[in-house]
Order: structure tokens, then sequence, then C-alpha cells
């Protein structure tokens, strides 16, 4: 174990921080809220100049292969401004599917997608846990495939140029697929997400991608999407703890600031202890992230149950942080116009995706069995 | 940064694991495990389980080598003291190990570190806190006791109240004032007193746990030598802050915690065996996952601390919010191990009581069910003692936002 950040960390941090000043004030931030589907092609230049979008990438497939630390450390970052551009579904998810599972025609989209000049968005019609929800099934037909039925509430799907579709085929196995944005008999119905990020529900009428967008299949799609929902989970966690800190800050600089009976409100002690409460959620919230990242390569089992258990800290946090955050800054938390509200809305949007804190508890209660035992060594 | 446990650590915690295994006396244990989560203190076991570890020179590692430390990085430090809790050894009298050895050692005379540490070290000595008077809670700095002096004696007169363990110690540490100015925290001192001195009065105090534990001090007319005094005369105040730092993790009580969420699992289990009495727990499992959940984040915040890293708020507001989660999270476990028993919780279990149950004849009165309700009962003290829940809520206030 070691807390120092690498002098590459720190690299990693630093610039991440300056990207979030210099790009995600608030009125920034309310511009690309503005923006199509919510999301900023400038931003996706400069994260694939920084490098940010091979981070979750193997070395061997062209990406920077970082530690799951490294990760974490730019997604509080993002999170504290809420970076609101597609990259856990796009860098994350698919970059680390992309990276484990090889196929020609995988290797040409991922590097342009490191490049930023494609955007892919995953799909999941298995319950791979990777956000989005519904049924795909895969079937083999004399052109090469077939895919049947609807994914809804998919992050991105209304405008990645690219899908990645995680399909049941015939066996019950998961296989995973390109499929192209204008494929005939592709359904999309696009709309927004509560903080005004894009999303759709897409249909899928035997839509026939052709064989080379196979990416792979079985076991190894198994694995891969197991990798990939971890690595989501991981970065989603770190983006609502950037949050929950910044929301902190906000609320702290607004209790100094502002007056009411002719003090700061923050000389209030019904207010303060409110504050001192947020800052033990926002401490316990940090130490449930590196509780997760300590057993990351303790096995499946045991980093699944990691990551619930972070997941629960983490997700409370949010709720009571952001909430009390909205309270200290009264009317003016309702507002656009504070950075509050948009904050409040993005945890809403990070909790669904990940999973209430109930979702969590039931998956500890069940894992708890199995992996039983305390353990730094 | 990286996260993953160093794999050295594992063969230490082997040796602590053996060592306690070889040395820690069954019945010791079974006292430990059937008590009061952090009250039944008896002073034998207390004693004579620091005097076991002294033959190994254990019994004070987070000491400086040259008082009898053992050089231990804290992740050490941290799995000896996990391995002791996990194993139900009994509690060390921390009055002793943790504040008063500490307190001389840092800032007493070598004549000081002679008469008092030995005596810590070895498991000779217990030590009581006099910190609080009736009229002095929160408002610590507000006391009265005072300590005059005339030739080479102070004569001490005051009253002290929750003093742990008086009635057994033999060593007391007192706050006490040894002049009066203006502002409340100049002019006390640090004072080492003999329990058994002339004028020396210990009231135990009946408690709602069933033990008596806490007691009253009355001092009238204690003479105590001046060479008694720790330091320097009215520094008393700046020597108990810094002792706060030097323990700033001890508060969030992590191991005993540990040991506490193992015990939940296993009194579901229990109780889902019982078939004398079948409950629906599918809503308690998910109150013990969450408290886990509580329990594994507050373990990183105290090895956050531990592992030095730069937070970019102040140290005493990383404590108190150790301090914070720590005491809640006690009374949260506490309290889901009465609703796991339900009915069972009901009955008392005084010291003889607690031993007069045999699961093997009996599996409705199993193993985990004396001493729970007393702990819950007991652990709504951990928001009160060492700086209530409101006082470390204002001081993170103030210290992690300037308010």
């Amino acid at each position: 174990m070691d807390l120092i950040l690498t002098d590459e960390q720190r690299l990693i941090r630093d610039t991440a921080a300056r990207f979030v000043a210099d790009r995600y004030g608030l009125d920034r931030l309310r511009a690309v809220e503005a923006m199509a589907d919510g999301f900023c092609p400038e931003h996706w230049a400069i994260y694939a100049e920084l490098g940010w979008l091979g981070l979750a990438v193997p070395e061997v497939a062209g990406g920077l292969g970082g530690r799951p630390e490294d990760l974490a450390l730019l997604l509080i970052e993002l999170g504290r401004a809420p970076a609101l551009e597609p990259f856990v579904g796009s860098a994350v998810i698919c970059g680390s599917l992309l990276g484990l599972a090889g196929s020609d025609r995988g290797a040409e989209v991922l590097s342009e997608a490191l490049s930023g000049k494609t955007r892919i968005a995953p799909v999941d019609g298995v319950g791979a846990g990777l956000g989005g929800t519904g049924r795909l099934r895969l079937r083999r037909s004399r052109g090469g495939f077939c895919i049947d039925g609807a994914c809804r509430i998919v992050p991105d799907g209304a405008s990645a140029p690219i899908l990645l579709v995680a399909a049941e085929d015939d066996n019950g196995q998961p296989a995973l697929v390109f499929v192209e944005a204008g494929q005939p008999r592709l359904g999309r119905r696009a709309y927004r997400l509560l903080d005004a990020t894009g999303a759709a529900d897409l249909t899928f009428d035997a839509v026939e991608p052709g064989t080379a967008a196979l990416l792979a299949e079985g076991p190894v799609a198994a694995r891969a999407l197991r990798q990939a929902a971890a690595l989501a989970t991981l970065a989603r966690l770190s983006e609502s703890l950037g949050s929950i800190e910044a929301i902190l800050a906000l609320s702290a600089e607004y209790l100094r600031n502002r007056e009411q009976f002719g003090r700061p409100i923050g000389k209030f002690q019904a207010l303060q202890h409110m504050a001192a409460s947020m800052f033990v959620e926002a401490q316990e919230a940090r130490s449930a992230l590196y509780h997760a990242l300590a057993h990351w390569e303790d096995g499946e089992a045991r980093r699944s149950q990691a990551l619930a258990t972070a997941a629960v800290v983490i997700l409370d946090a949010a709720r009571t942080v952001s909430r009390a955050g909205i309270q200290i800054h009264g009317g003016y938390g309702l507002t656009e116009e504070f950075a509050v509200g948009h904050h409040y809305r993005r945890q809403l949007v990070l909790e669904k995706l990940l999973g209430e804190p109930e979702v969590q508890l039931e998956r500890i209660s069940r894992g708890a069995a199995a992996t039983e035992g305390t353990d730094h060594g | 940064m990286q996260l993953a446990a160093d794999t050295g650590l594992s063969a230490f915690r082997a040796t602590v694991r053996d060592f306690i295994a070889e040395r820690l006396p069954p019945d010791w244990a079974s006292q430990r495990r059937r008590s009061t989560y952090n009250a039944f203190k008896p002073v034998e076991t207390m004693l004579g389980w620091t005097a076991i570890l002294h033959e190994a020179g254990w019994s004070v590692p987070h000491w400086p080598v040259e008082h009898g430390g053992t050089g231990w990085n804290p992740m050490q430090q941290f799995v000896f003291q996990e391995e002791l809790a996990l194993a139900d050894a009994p509690a060390q009298n921390v009055q002793g190990t943790h504040l008063a050895g500490p307190i001389v050692w840092m800032f007493g005379s070598d004549a000081q570190k002679a008469l008092v540490l030995p005596g810590i070290r070895e498991g000779r000595e217990c030590w009581a806190q006099g910190f609080s008077e009736p009229g002095s809670g929160s408002d610590l700095a507000s006391l009265r006791t005072f300590a005059e002096r005339r030739g080479d004696r102070y004569v001490v007169n005051g009253q002290k109240i929750w003093t742990s363990g008086a009635y057994h110690s033999h060593w007391g540490f007192f706050l006490v004032r040894t002049s009066r100015h203006d502002k409340p925290q100049q002019g006390i001192s640090f004072l080492l007193v003999p329990m058994d001195s002339p004028g020396m009065e210990i009231r135990r105090i009946p408690q709602i746990n069933g033990d008596a534990h806490l007691c009253e001090v009355f001092l009238t007319d204690v003479e105590v030598p001046v060479e008694y005094l720790v330091g320097e005369p009215g520094r008393g105040w700046d020597y108990a802050k810094a002792l706060l730092d030097l323990e700033r993790t001890d508060s969030a009580f992590i191991y005993l915690t540990k040991r506490e969420i193992r015990r939940l699992r296993r009194m579901l289990d229990l109780e889902a065996e019982d078939g004398t009495a079948p409950r629906a727990l599918a809503p308690l499992r998910l109150r013990v996952a969450r408290a886990a959940a509580q329990a594994a984040a507050l373990e990183w915040s105290v090895l956050r601390v531990l592992g030095g890293e730069q937070q970019p708020h102040s140290m005493r507001a990383v404590a108190s919010a150790l301090k914070v989660r720590g005491a809640e999270l006690q009374q949260t476990i506490t309290e889901i191990q009465m609703d796991i028993l339900g009915l069972k919780a009901l009955r008392r279990f005084g010291r003889e009581e607690i031993e007069q149950v045999d699961p093997a004849t009996d599996s409705f009165w199993h193993d985990e069910v004396p001493g729970r309700s007393f702990s819950a009962v007991y652990a709504r003290a951990a928001t009160i003692y060492g700086g209530t829940l409101q006082v470390q809520r204002s001081i993170i206030a103030k210290s992690a936002f300037g308010l």
C-alpha cells in the first residue's frame, strides 16, 4: 500500500483539474448542457489529445494500460465539474472491451476511438451491468448474424456513430458485435437524461451487422464484459466521489459568504453541523473507493464485493451530501445558476446507472458468505 | 498511489496470530467475547494480558523503541491490534498504555519515566484518567480542581467524574489547575497521583448496563510531590492536545468494530439455524451489509491517516470525522445485534449469568446472546465520551471550513 501519488498520477490529476477549471465553469457547464446530446466535440478532442481515451485500454492494444487507481484519479477530477461527456461508455467500457477482445475490425475501431475520430456506445442486452436495460438476442443467419430485441435508456445511444452490442446467442452465451449507427432496421428514439446527457431507446428488428462485426463470443466475451462492468462501476463511483467533494466545497463557500440576520449563515450551528456531517460522508466516501481499489486484484468475487461495498457508502454519501448541498443554498440551489443543482442531477443519473444502495446491499448480502475474511495480507 | 496490501504483512499477521493462539487463555477470550463491547475490563485480565504480551516485547508496540516499543511500521501496528481484537484478547489498560505512558515519555522527566513506564509496560500498574469534573464536561477547560503548591508538595482539592476504573487503579493522571488566569486553558497542569494517597475518596457509579466502572473521585487535601507534575506547570492543556494528535486514529475503534461485524454475521447464522424461534432475517441482513460497508470504509479512513496520506483538510477535522463515524457505527452495530436477537435481547445478563450460558445444552441461548444488549445500552456513551458528537461536529466545521 502506498498513498503517495506517482509523478504520472500527479500529472493525470493536475491536468484533469486544470481541464475542469478551464473548461467547466458554470457558464461552460450550462453551454455543454445546451449542446446536442449534452456532448461537446471540442472537449472530446482534448480527451483524446491528453490520452485519457486510452487510459482503460491495455498497452498491447494501443492504450495507456493505466492502473485502476489512475482511472479513479481522473474520474474524481472529471466528477468535480461534473463533466458530461460519455467518457465511461466509450473510453472505459468500450475501450476495455476492445482491449480484451480482439478482432481486425475491433483494432480498427479502437484506433479510431483512441484518436477521438469516433465514439462508441455500449449497448448492454445481456444484463451485464453496463447501464441501460433490455434483452437482445443474436441469431446466426445465412448472411452472418441477426440481432433482435430492445435496449432502453442507453447512454450516448442517440448519437454515438458506433454501437458495441452485447447480445445473447442461441446457446445463452454473450456475444459482442459492432453495429453501425445507420444500420437498416435499427430504431433509435433519442431523449435527454436528467443531467442533460443524451440517451436512447434502441430497437433491433433483425439487424444484420455482417460477419466482420463479431468481436467476441462465449467465455471470452463474458469475461471481458465482467471486467468492463467492474471498471465502469469504479469509474462512476469515482465520478460520484468527485462530485461529492465538489458539492462540499461549494457549500462551504456559500456558508462563508451568504449573509442573513447580519452574519454569514455559516455562523449558525445548525448549518455548521450539517456541513460537518457532509464532511464525514465525503471522507468515508473516499475511503470506500480506496477499499474497492485495494481489493481490485483479489479475484472477481472479492472485487465485486468490494465494489458493492464502496457503492453503498458512496451512494449513501451522494444522497446525503447532494440533498444537503441544495438545502444550504436555499432557493438558489434549485436554479440552473448555481452548480450545486447540476451536481444533484448528475448524482441521480450516476446512482441509477450504478444501481441504488439497496441494490448494492443485496449484492453484498448475497456474496458475504462466499468472501468472508479480513485482510490486508 | 497503489492500494493493494503489501504481501509481507501476511507473514507478520501469521506470527502475531500464532502467538495469540498459544498464549491467550481461552477463558479470558470467552469472557471477553460474552462481555460488553467496550466496557467490561477486569483489572486482572487487563494487566495479566499486558504482562503476557510484555514477555514477547509486544505490550506497548507503539512506544518509542527506547521505552519498550517494537519499531513496527503503522501497518504492522494495525495488523497487531486487529488480530488482538479478532481473537477476543482482553482489553489493555489504555489509560496507561495509550495515555499516561505517552504523556510521560513525551513530556516527563527521566525520573518520571523510570517511575512510571516499567509498571505500565510490564502490566503491573493500572492507570485512571482524571479529566472531567461535574461542572466541566464538554467545557473541560473550565475545570476547577486546584493543586496548590506548598513547599515540595502540591495539595490538591476538587472532584473528578467519569474516571474509568479508578477503584482498581494504582495511579491516576489528573488535569488540575495550578494557577488562575484569564484564559481558562492556561494554568492547567498534568499531575500524576497515586490513587491510594490519603484524602482520595472513590465512589463507583452504577451504570445502566449493570456495570459500575465509571467513578467519581473526591480529592480532599491530597498531597502529591512536586516532582509528579509532568513537564512545565501550566502546560497541561497543550500536553493533552499533543496526546490527541498522537492517538488520532484510536477513536475510530476500528478493531473492535471489525470484530463486531464478524459477530453480526455469526449471529445471523446462529439465528437462522435456531429452529426454536424462526424469524424473518432478510431485512436484518441488509442492515448488516450496510454496517459492514461503513466499517470497511472507516477502516480505510484509519489506514489513510496511518499511511500518511496528504489530505486537503486539517488533521483535526479528519480525526473528528473518524471519531464521529466510529462512534455512530458502534451504536448502529450493537443495535442491529439486539434486533437480530429479537426477544432474546430482553434477558438481563449479569456477570454470573454470562458464564452460565451453555449453548451445548440449549441452542436457544447461544454463545452470542450474553452481553449484546448491555453492549448496545453502553454504546450510547460512544457519542458522549472523548468529546461529544456535537463537539466533534463543531470542531469539523471550524477546522475544515473555517466556519
